[in-house]
């Protein structure tokens, strides 16, 4: 019997009795991390890491929870489970699931590449591989975050310098920190803010002490970290003079490019060496494709040799 | 070469658009252009995509739409100095790739599509030279407006600019005068005229006005002036 399998609600694990970021409701979750399409409402239970339990309650409410550190072992059903650093936003973590010395791992949403908020990915091994594939084709390669950041500082000298402020479209959680603490460590031109929404969950996380830059009221020439919804709505009236940048992954892709005056190719999900890298350092002789390009990726992988199929 | 990319993102190609980016005459626009048949795009793409299966990509090619981004991004990163402009003009077949190569993604589409004549649209076609005229301003998007001259009783747009010297003065009163939006975009009352200049006018059938205008900006805004002045078009 496979320790997880694909059931209509989401991963489940016959001999723990669980399910693994399911999207209906069912009695007993254990999520990955906080983002909406991992963490879902309903669920009777949820377990996760220390790191994302504040974030599930700030968008989810009043939930019954429990988190556990990385690398802390609990044993559930027939098998023991364990939550280990996917590098994919803060308290993300792939779940390592085991019984009688046969390892599987679902890694949720992650990223190879360091950056100066996440906890840093770590390789676990196992037999079966469960990999994300969002951007899994070869055209999808990232440059360094450093190199990304920098010219992101120029872009936002080059505005505030014109008295004009500077709007980075990013996802409330997760991107739009790691923009905050990944441009703190640089010379900057001016101030930083962020829309309400935004502003929310940056405090969610430095309350759950995770090291992040000030942030204030909207000025002239500041960085202002917002979400398209947000760019939408009248709040936007109070910009003054402003040029929108987005930063995304997608925004490889010259289609997506449009309507923005300028983008930035920062994702927080591997990009096709770093998914390369990922499955080949657990060992796993077995890999399961899930979102995104995962015919073409588990396609890729069957010609390297792996026994690969997407879910 | 970021000027080479950003004057073919820019649109059709004329002689006032190569001086605006540092091209110093028509004759090296020729140049470029006459480089242009090197390698068919089939070719390149054929290049690119080697020793990948065909699922994968075929993947890629649905991803961006268009053999040229596909293949420039497959090639991945820049990679050595940067290419200067010379080189691209003594571009042969057989060096196309390791140019390539030294290229960021985006410029290197923009190279695939000039080297292989798969962008037809860069073609020197002239509507008009320099001029100015009034314009009434209709929208305004984060630090740019939407200027548009009279057609009959109606309004046409010319076009979208920076909003130039007095931006946050506009845009103040801009504030009050928001008449519906679309997402970040807001109409304003029609009724504030400025001077718009610019150095050339391409044909573009897109258009209502049937042409761009290049190196268009704001010379100022005519506080006096009454919608009735504005051009028209
Ligand atoms: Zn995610
Ligand atoms: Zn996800």
């Amino acid at each position: 019997m496979d320790l997880i399998e694909r059931r209509p609600e989401g991963l489940y694990c016959p001999a723990g009795d669980f399910w693994i970021d399911p999207m209906r409701a069912v009695p007993r979750a254990l999520v990955t991390h906080g983002h909406s399409d991992h963490a879902a409402r309903g669920m009777g239970a949820y377990l996760c890491t220390t790191g994302t339990l504040p974030v599930i309650r700030h968008r989810l409410g009043k939930i019954t929870a429990e988190a556990m550190a990385y690398g802390e072992r609990r044993q559930i059903g027939a098998v023991t489970v364990s939550f280990h650093p996917a590098g994919h936003v803060p308290g993300s973590a792939q779940i390592r699931v085991e019984r009688g010395g046969e390892v599987w791992v679902a890694a949720g949403d992650y990223k190879v590449e360091g950056d100066a908020l996440c906890e840093a990915f770590e390789p676990v091994p196992c037999d079966t591989f469960l990999t994300e594939t969002t951007f899994g084709l070869p055209i999808f390669t990232w440059a360094p975050e450093a190199e990304v950041l920098t010219a992101m500082r120029d872009w936002w000298a080059g505005n505030a310098a014109e008295g004009v402020t500077s709007v980075v479209l990013a996802y409330s959680f997760g991107k739009a920190q790691r923009i905050l603490a990944g441009l703190a460590g640089l010379d900057l031109p001016g101030p930083l803010a962020c829309h309400p929404t935004v502003e929310a969950v940056t405090e969610v996380l430095r309350a759950a002490g995770y090291a992040l830059p000030a942030t204030g009221e909207v000025s002239p020439g500041a960085l202002v970290i917002a979400t398209p919804q947000g760019m939408a709505s009248d709040w936007a009236l109070s910009l003054g003079l402003h040029r929108v940048a987005a930063a995304s992954g997608w925004m490889a892709l010259a289609a997506r490019r449009k309507g923005v005056d300028r983008a930035f190719v920062l994702s927080d999900h591997a990009d096709f060496p770093g998914l390369n890298a990922a499955v080949e350092a657990t060992g796993a002789g077995r890999v399961i494709c899930l979102h995104g390009y995962r015919e073409a990726f588990a396609l890729w992988l069957r010609g390297r040799g792996y026994e690969a199929e997407a879910w | 070469m970021e000027e080479l990319a950003a004057f073919l993102e820019g649109g059709a190609a004329t002689g006032a658009r190569f001086a605006a980016h540092g091209f110093a005459m028509p004759e090296q626009a020729a140049a470029v252009l006459a480089g242009r048949r090197v390698m068919g795009m089939g070719e390149i793409w054929a290049r690119a995509s080697e020793g990948l299966p065909e699922g994968v990509a075929a993947a890629c090619l649905a991803a961006c739409g268009d053999r040229a981004e596909a293949a420039a991004l497959l090639m991945g990163r820049a990679e050595g100095d940067p290419v200067g402009l010379e080189e691209v003009l003594a571009v042969r077949s057989e060096g196309v790739f390791a140019l390539a190569r030294r290229m960021e993604p985006v410029e290197r589409a923009w190279f695939f599509r000039l080297i292989s004549g798969a962008r037809r649209s860069v073609v020197v076609e002239e509507a008009g030279g320099p001029g100015e005229c009034l314009a009434v301003l209709t929208m305004v998007e984060g630090a740019q407006g939407q200027f548009a001259v009279r057609r009959g009783n109606g309004l046409v747009p010319l076009v979208k600019l920076p909003l130039g010297p007095h931006g946050a003065e506009v845009l103040a009163w801009a504030r009050g005068a928001v008449l519906e939006r679309f997402g970040p975009l807001r109409s304003v009352r029609a009724e504030q005229v400025f001077r718009i200049a610019w150095e050339a006018k391409v044909v573009n059938k897109r258009r209502k006005l049937g042409f761009d205008l290049v190196g268009a900006r704001v010379v100022d805004w005519e506080r006096g002036a009454s919608v009735d002045q504005i051009a028209e078009g």
